[in-house]
Protein backbone atom coordinates (compact mmCIF):
# COMPACT_ATOMS: atom_id res chain seq x y z
CA UNK A 1 0.00 0.00 0.00
CA UNK A 2 1.20 3.44 -0.89
CA UNK A 3 0.51 6.44 1.38
CA UNK A 4 -0.08 9.97 -0.15
CA UNK A 5 0.60 13.24 1.44
CA UNK A 6 -3.23 13.67 1.66
CA UNK A 7 -3.53 10.70 4.35
CA UNK A 8 -5.08 8.40 1.91
CA UNK A 9 -3.91 4.63 1.43
CA UNK A 10 -3.99 3.10 -1.84
CA UNK A 11 -5.47 0.10 -1.32
CA UNK A 12 -5.06 -2.73 -3.59
CA UNK A 13 -7.48 -2.93 -6.12
CA UNK A 14 -8.34 0.51 -6.31
CA UNK A 15 -10.19 1.86 -9.23
CA UNK A 16 -9.39 5.46 -10.49
CA UNK A 17 -12.63 7.09 -9.76
CA UNK A 18 -12.14 10.43 -10.97
CA UNK A 19 -10.88 12.29 -14.06
CA UNK A 20 -8.25 15.11 -14.19
CA UNK A 21 -10.99 17.40 -15.05
CA UNK A 22 -13.23 16.60 -12.95
CA UNK A 23 -10.94 17.07 -9.76
CA UNK A 24 -10.13 20.37 -11.16
CA UNK A 25 -13.85 21.17 -11.04
CA UNK A 26 -13.95 19.96 -7.70
CA UNK A 27 -11.10 21.70 -6.82
CA UNK A 28 -12.97 24.90 -8.30
CA UNK A 29 -15.80 24.47 -6.50
CA UNK A 30 -13.99 23.73 -3.23
CA UNK A 31 -11.94 27.07 -3.12
CA UNK A 32 -14.56 29.44 -4.68
CA UNK A 33 -17.11 28.40 -1.84
CA UNK A 34 -14.47 28.94 0.77
CA UNK A 35 -14.08 32.19 -0.44
CA UNK A 36 -17.57 32.67 -0.33
CA UNK A 37 -17.98 31.25 3.40
CA UNK A 38 -15.76 34.98 4.22
CA UNK A 39 -18.91 36.73 4.01
CA UNK A 40 -22.17 34.56 3.70
CA UNK A 41 -24.52 33.67 6.21
CA UNK A 42 -22.55 30.98 8.51
CA UNK A 43 -24.81 27.84 7.73
CA UNK A 44 -24.32 28.12 3.95
CA UNK A 45 -21.12 26.93 4.62
CA UNK A 46 -22.50 23.44 5.94
CA UNK A 47 -24.20 23.65 2.67
CA UNK A 48 -21.27 24.54 0.22
CA UNK A 49 -19.69 21.28 2.00
CA UNK A 50 -22.58 19.00 1.38
CA UNK A 51 -22.89 20.13 -2.07
CA UNK A 52 -19.56 19.32 -2.69
CA UNK A 53 -20.22 16.07 -1.24
CA UNK A 54 -22.76 15.69 -3.79
CA UNK A 55 -20.88 16.81 -7.25
CA UNK A 56 -18.31 14.60 -5.86
CA UNK A 57 -20.40 11.28 -6.08
CA UNK A 58 -21.67 12.52 -8.86
CA UNK A 59 -18.35 12.33 -10.62
CA UNK A 60 -17.23 9.18 -9.27
CA UNK A 61 -20.16 7.48 -9.51
CA UNK A 62 -19.95 6.00 -13.34
CA UNK A 63 -16.57 4.86 -12.93
CA UNK A 64 -17.13 3.04 -9.12
CA UNK A 65 -17.24 -0.58 -8.33
CA UNK A 66 -20.98 -2.23 -8.12
CA UNK A 67 -20.58 -1.59 -4.23
CA UNK A 68 -19.48 1.52 -4.66
CA UNK A 69 -21.92 2.49 -7.02
CA UNK A 70 -25.02 1.24 -5.19
CA UNK A 71 -24.07 3.46 -1.89
CA UNK A 72 -23.15 6.50 -4.21
CA UNK A 73 -26.19 5.96 -6.36
CA UNK A 74 -28.65 6.18 -2.88
CA UNK A 75 -26.55 8.90 -1.61
CA UNK A 76 -27.07 11.16 -4.28
CA UNK A 77 -30.75 10.28 -4.85
CA UNK A 78 -31.18 11.21 -0.56
CA UNK A 79 -28.74 14.48 -0.66
CA UNK A 80 -30.03 16.39 -3.67
CA UNK A 81 -33.42 16.47 -2.06
CA UNK A 82 -32.19 16.39 1.40
CA UNK A 83 -29.48 19.26 1.53
CA UNK A 84 -32.26 21.68 0.69
CA UNK A 85 -33.09 21.66 4.31
CA UNK A 86 -30.44 23.83 5.81
CA UNK A 87 -32.39 26.69 4.78
CA UNK A 88 -36.18 24.99 6.29
CA UNK A 89 -35.86 21.97 8.99
CA UNK A 90 -32.19 22.43 10.92
CA UNK A 91 -32.96 19.53 13.32
CA UNK A 92 -33.95 17.18 10.27
CA UNK A 93 -31.04 18.34 8.63
CA UNK A 94 -28.77 17.54 11.85
CA UNK A 95 -30.63 13.95 11.86
CA UNK A 96 -29.31 13.57 7.66
CA UNK A 97 -26.23 14.89 8.04
CA UNK A 98 -25.36 12.47 10.91
CA UNK A 99 -26.92 9.64 9.16
CA UNK A 100 -24.79 9.91 6.09
CA UNK A 101 -21.66 10.36 8.32
CA UNK A 102 -22.72 7.07 9.67
CA UNK A 103 -23.42 5.49 6.40
CA UNK A 104 -20.56 6.61 4.85
CA UNK A 105 -17.99 5.42 7.34
CA UNK A 106 -19.89 2.18 7.49
CA UNK A 107 -19.34 1.98 3.63
CA UNK A 108 -15.87 3.41 3.67
CA UNK A 109 -14.65 0.32 6.57
CA UNK A 110 -16.65 -2.05 4.54
CA UNK A 111 -15.04 -1.25 1.48
CA UNK A 112 -11.19 -1.07 3.18
CA UNK A 113 -11.54 -4.74 4.89
CA UNK A 114 -12.97 -6.33 1.87
CA UNK A 115 -10.03 -4.77 -0.59
CA UNK A 116 -7.21 -5.52 2.15
CA UNK A 117 -8.38 -8.95 2.07
CA UNK A 118 -9.28 -9.95 -1.25
CA UNK A 119 -5.59 -11.45 -3.12
CA UNK A 120 -4.03 -8.73 -5.94
CA UNK A 121 -3.25 -9.77 -9.38
CA UNK A 122 0.07 -8.73 -10.46
CA UNK A 123 -0.95 -6.61 -13.51
CA UNK A 124 -4.02 -4.64 -11.81
CA UNK A 125 -3.33 -1.15 -11.34
CA UNK A 126 -3.77 -1.48 -7.67
CA UNK A 127 -0.73 -3.97 -8.08
CA UNK A 128 1.06 -1.90 -9.49
CA UNK A 129 1.13 1.18 -7.57
CA UNK A 130 1.52 -0.96 -4.42
CA UNK A 131 4.73 -1.10 -2.79
CA UNK B 1 -57.14 63.37 -11.80
CA UNK B 2 -56.22 59.40 -11.82
CA UNK B 3 -56.27 57.87 -15.08
CA UNK B 4 -58.61 54.71 -15.85
CA UNK B 5 -57.13 51.79 -14.68
CA UNK B 6 -56.44 49.38 -17.67
CA UNK B 7 -58.86 46.62 -17.94
CA UNK B 8 -57.23 43.35 -16.65
CA UNK B 9 -53.03 45.05 -16.50
CA UNK B 10 -53.21 44.45 -12.70
CA UNK B 11 -54.83 41.32 -12.25
CA UNK B 12 -52.28 40.39 -14.91
CA UNK B 13 -49.03 41.98 -13.86
CA UNK B 14 -49.90 40.69 -9.66
CA UNK B 15 -50.63 37.32 -10.67
CA UNK B 16 -47.17 37.23 -12.78
CA UNK B 17 -45.40 38.20 -9.76
CA UNK B 18 -47.15 36.08 -7.47
CA UNK B 19 -46.96 32.76 -9.49
CA UNK B 20 -43.04 33.41 -10.22
CA UNK B 21 -40.81 30.92 -8.89
CA UNK B 22 -36.90 30.27 -8.66
CA UNK B 23 -35.65 27.57 -11.01
CA UNK B 24 -32.75 25.72 -9.41
CA UNK B 25 -32.39 22.58 -12.21
CA UNK B 26 -33.15 23.53 -15.93
CA UNK B 27 -33.58 20.80 -18.71
CA UNK B 28 -31.47 20.51 -21.97
CA UNK B 29 -33.68 22.58 -23.89
CA UNK B 30 -32.51 25.72 -25.65
CA UNK B 31 -33.93 29.80 -24.58
CA UNK B 32 -34.97 30.76 -28.07
CA UNK B 33 -33.67 33.69 -29.18
CA UNK B 34 -36.91 36.00 -29.35
CA UNK B 35 -37.55 35.00 -25.46
CA UNK B 36 -33.74 35.75 -24.38
CA UNK B 37 -34.25 39.02 -26.45
CA UNK B 38 -37.51 40.33 -24.77
CA UNK B 39 -36.11 39.12 -21.10
CA UNK B 40 -33.17 40.82 -22.22
CA UNK B 41 -35.51 44.14 -22.99
CA UNK B 42 -37.16 43.66 -19.76
CA UNK B 43 -33.95 44.51 -18.01
CA UNK B 44 -33.19 47.36 -20.20
CA UNK B 45 -36.84 48.77 -19.39
CA UNK B 46 -35.81 48.65 -15.60
CA UNK B 47 -34.87 51.60 -13.37
CA UNK B 48 -31.98 52.87 -13.38
CA UNK B 49 -30.38 55.54 -10.44
CA UNK B 50 -29.71 58.97 -12.53
CA UNK B 51 -30.78 56.81 -15.85
CA UNK B 52 -27.17 56.23 -15.70
CA UNK B 53 -27.31 52.73 -17.30
CA UNK B 54 -23.70 51.40 -16.02
CA UNK B 55 -24.58 47.59 -16.05
CA UNK B 56 -24.21 45.76 -19.23
CA UNK B 57 -25.82 41.93 -19.60
CA UNK B 58 -23.24 40.17 -20.65
CA UNK B 59 -24.94 36.97 -22.21
CA UNK B 60 -23.06 33.30 -22.11
CA UNK B 61 -24.40 30.21 -23.87
CA UNK B 62 -21.54 28.50 -24.50
CA UNK B 63 -21.60 25.53 -23.10
CA UNK B 64 -17.96 25.29 -21.85
CA UNK B 65 -18.10 28.17 -20.99
CA UNK B 66 -20.67 27.75 -18.76
CA UNK B 67 -19.45 25.13 -17.16
CA UNK B 68 -16.39 26.36 -16.14
CA UNK B 69 -18.86 29.34 -14.65
CA UNK B 70 -20.36 26.95 -12.94
CA UNK B 71 -17.37 24.94 -11.62
CA UNK B 72 -16.54 28.94 -9.92
CA UNK B 73 -19.98 29.71 -9.13
CA UNK B 74 -20.92 27.49 -5.78
CA UNK B 75 -24.39 29.08 -6.23
CA UNK B 76 -25.24 27.39 -9.27
CA UNK B 77 -26.49 24.13 -8.49
CA UNK B 78 -27.41 22.88 -12.09
CA UNK B 79 -26.13 24.23 -16.00
CA UNK B 80 -28.84 26.55 -17.54
CA UNK B 81 -28.30 27.12 -21.32
CA UNK B 82 -27.84 30.86 -20.42
CA UNK B 83 -26.83 32.87 -17.78
CA UNK B 84 -26.83 36.85 -18.03
CA UNK B 85 -24.15 38.28 -16.27
CA UNK B 86 -25.30 41.83 -14.92
CA UNK B 87 -22.20 43.92 -14.77
CA UNK B 88 -20.88 46.92 -13.45
CA UNK B 89 -18.92 48.97 -16.09
CA UNK B 90 -16.81 51.19 -14.38
CA UNK B 91 -15.78 53.14 -17.20
CA UNK B 92 -19.09 54.60 -17.79
CA UNK B 93 -19.57 54.85 -14.31
CA UNK B 94 -16.54 57.26 -13.99
CA UNK B 95 -18.70 59.27 -17.44
CA UNK B 96 -21.55 59.48 -15.72
CA UNK B 97 -19.72 60.65 -12.64
CA UNK B 98 -20.63 57.59 -10.08
CA UNK B 99 -18.78 57.33 -6.83
CA UNK B 100 -18.50 53.32 -7.16
CA UNK B 101 -17.09 52.85 -4.03
CA UNK B 102 -19.82 54.95 -1.86
CA UNK B 103 -22.58 54.28 -4.45
CA UNK B 104 -24.79 51.60 -3.30
CA UNK B 105 -28.36 52.75 -5.61
CA UNK B 106 -25.62 50.76 -8.31
CA UNK B 107 -26.59 47.36 -6.64
CA UNK B 108 -30.33 48.53 -6.37
CA UNK B 109 -30.36 49.24 -10.04
CA UNK B 110 -28.56 45.33 -10.35
CA UNK B 111 -31.45 44.30 -8.37
CA UNK B 112 -34.11 45.64 -10.13
CA UNK B 113 -33.14 44.60 -13.40
CA UNK B 114 -33.10 40.84 -12.76
CA UNK B 115 -36.05 41.53 -11.29
CA UNK B 116 -37.79 42.72 -14.50
CA UNK B 117 -35.82 39.75 -15.86
CA UNK B 118 -37.28 37.35 -13.81
CA UNK B 119 -40.72 38.54 -14.08
CA UNK B 120 -40.36 38.42 -18.06
CA UNK B 121 -38.79 35.15 -17.95
CA UNK B 122 -42.22 33.86 -16.16
CA UNK B 123 -44.27 35.73 -18.14
CA UNK B 124 -42.71 33.71 -21.29
CA UNK B 125 -42.67 30.52 -19.37
CA UNK B 126 -39.24 30.16 -18.70
CA UNK B 127 -37.36 29.54 -15.60
CA UNK B 128 -35.04 32.05 -13.66
CA UNK B 129 -32.49 31.78 -10.53
CA UNK B 130 -30.71 35.07 -9.33
CA UNK B 131 -27.03 34.01 -8.43
CA UNK B 132 -24.75 36.21 -6.61
CA UNK B 133 -22.61 33.22 -4.64
CA UNK B 134 -19.60 32.82 -6.97
CA UNK B 135 -16.41 34.34 -6.96
CA UNK B 136 -15.86 37.36 -8.59
CA UNK B 137 -12.18 37.28 -9.69
CA UNK B 138 -12.92 33.41 -10.48
CA UNK B 139 -15.60 34.52 -13.05
CA UNK B 140 -13.89 37.63 -14.35
CA UNK B 141 -11.14 35.13 -15.43
CA UNK B 142 -13.50 32.58 -16.70
CA UNK B 143 -15.33 35.47 -19.00
CA UNK B 144 -11.97 37.53 -19.74
CA UNK B 145 -13.80 40.20 -18.23
CA UNK B 146 -11.43 43.52 -18.46
CA UNK B 147 -10.51 44.88 -15.00
CA UNK B 148 -12.82 47.67 -15.10
CA UNK B 149 -16.02 45.38 -15.52
CA UNK B 150 -17.26 43.62 -12.46
CA UNK B 151 -19.63 40.68 -12.28
CA UNK B 152 -22.20 41.48 -9.98
CA UNK B 153 -24.92 38.92 -10.42
CA UNK B 154 -26.25 35.87 -12.47
CA UNK B 155 -29.28 35.60 -14.07
CA UNK B 156 -29.40 31.83 -14.63
CA UNK B 157 -32.46 31.23 -17.61
CA UNK B 158 -33.63 28.43 -18.94
CA UNK B 159 -36.76 25.83 -19.06
CA UNK B 160 -37.37 24.42 -15.92
CA UNK B 161 -36.36 20.50 -15.13
CA UNK B 162 -39.63 19.48 -13.13
CA UNK B 163 -42.64 21.49 -13.00
CA UNK B 164 -42.53 24.59 -10.38
CA UNK B 165 -43.62 23.64 -6.95
CA UNK B 166 -46.57 24.86 -5.58
CA UNK B 167 -44.84 26.69 -3.07
CA UNK B 168 -47.27 29.57 -1.62
CA UNK B 169 -45.89 32.33 0.52
CA UNK B 170 -47.73 32.96 3.82
CA UNK B 171 -50.35 35.60 3.12
CA UNK B 172 -50.90 34.23 -1.02
CA UNK B 173 -55.01 33.45 -1.59
CA UNK B 174 -55.87 36.36 0.42
CA UNK B 175 -56.35 39.86 -0.52
CA UNK B 176 -55.83 43.49 1.38
CA UNK B 177 -53.88 43.65 4.76
CA UNK B 178 -54.23 39.71 5.19
CA UNK B 179 -52.69 38.94 2.25
CA UNK B 180 -49.20 40.55 4.07
CA UNK B 181 -47.46 38.08 6.30
CA UNK B 182 -46.75 39.15 10.15
CA UNK B 183 -44.33 41.96 10.24
CA UNK B 184 -43.03 42.57 6.41
CA UNK B 185 -44.80 45.80 6.62
CA UNK B 186 -44.84 48.73 9.14
CA UNK B 187 -46.84 52.03 8.54
CA UNK B 188 -46.10 55.06 9.36
CA UNK B 189 -48.43 57.02 11.43
CA UNK B 190 -48.79 60.99 10.32
CA UNK B 191 -47.88 62.94 13.37
CA UNK B 192 -47.30 60.31 15.84
CA UNK B 193 -45.30 61.53 18.43
CA UNK B 194 -44.62 58.65 20.83
CA UNK B 195 -42.12 56.29 19.11
CA UNK B 196 -44.31 53.41 20.73
CA UNK B 197 -45.52 50.14 18.47
CA UNK B 198 -48.83 50.64 17.65
CA UNK B 199 -50.32 47.42 16.74
CA UNK B 200 -53.26 48.07 14.25
CA UNK B 201 -55.15 44.69 12.96
CA UNK B 202 -53.99 42.92 10.43
CA UNK B 203 -51.92 39.64 9.43
CA UNK B 204 -53.61 36.52 8.93
CA UNK B 205 -57.45 36.08 9.06
CA UNK B 206 -56.97 38.94 11.59
CA UNK B 207 -55.73 37.01 14.40
CA UNK B 208 -53.31 38.82 16.69
CA UNK B 209 -51.81 42.06 14.91
CA UNK B 210 -48.25 41.73 13.94
CA UNK B 211 -48.62 44.69 11.60
CA UNK B 212 -47.18 47.96 13.73
CA UNK B 213 -48.06 51.91 13.32
CA UNK B 214 -44.35 53.44 13.36
CA UNK B 215 -43.76 57.07 13.61
CA UNK B 216 -40.37 57.01 12.05
CA UNK B 217 -36.79 55.40 11.19
CA UNK B 218 -35.27 56.25 13.67
CA UNK B 219 -37.96 54.96 16.44
CA UNK B 220 -37.17 51.54 14.34
CA UNK B 221 -33.65 51.71 14.66
CA UNK B 222 -34.10 52.02 18.65
CA UNK B 223 -36.35 49.13 18.55
CA UNK B 224 -33.86 47.15 16.81
CA UNK B 225 -31.13 48.05 19.29
CA UNK B 226 -32.88 47.22 22.18
CA UNK B 227 -34.67 48.98 25.14
CA UNK B 228 -34.95 52.26 25.19
CA UNK B 229 -33.11 54.37 27.49
CA UNK B 230 -35.04 56.98 29.46
CA UNK B 231 -33.55 59.91 31.34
Amino acid sequence: MAEHHSGTVDEPGDPLVVSESEALTLLAHLVTSAELCMTEPYDYGIFRLIDAASRLARAMVARSSGESRAFLEAFLEEVDVKKMWSTRDRERYGSFLRETSRRTAEHLVAMADRRTSAPVAPDSPGGRDAK
Amino acid sequence: MPSEPRPGLAETVLETIRSRRVTRVFDDHPVADESLLQVLEAGRWATSGGNRRIHPFLVVRDPRTLARLRAVTPGMFSTPPVVIVICTDATRAAEELVQLEHDTTTWIDVGTAAMNMMVAAHALELGSCPVTSFSHGAVSVVLGLQPTVEPELFLLLGHPHEPTRPVRPTGSGRTGAAALPPGLVWWEQPGCATPELIPIQGGRGGAAADLYHRSDRADRRVKAAGPRETG
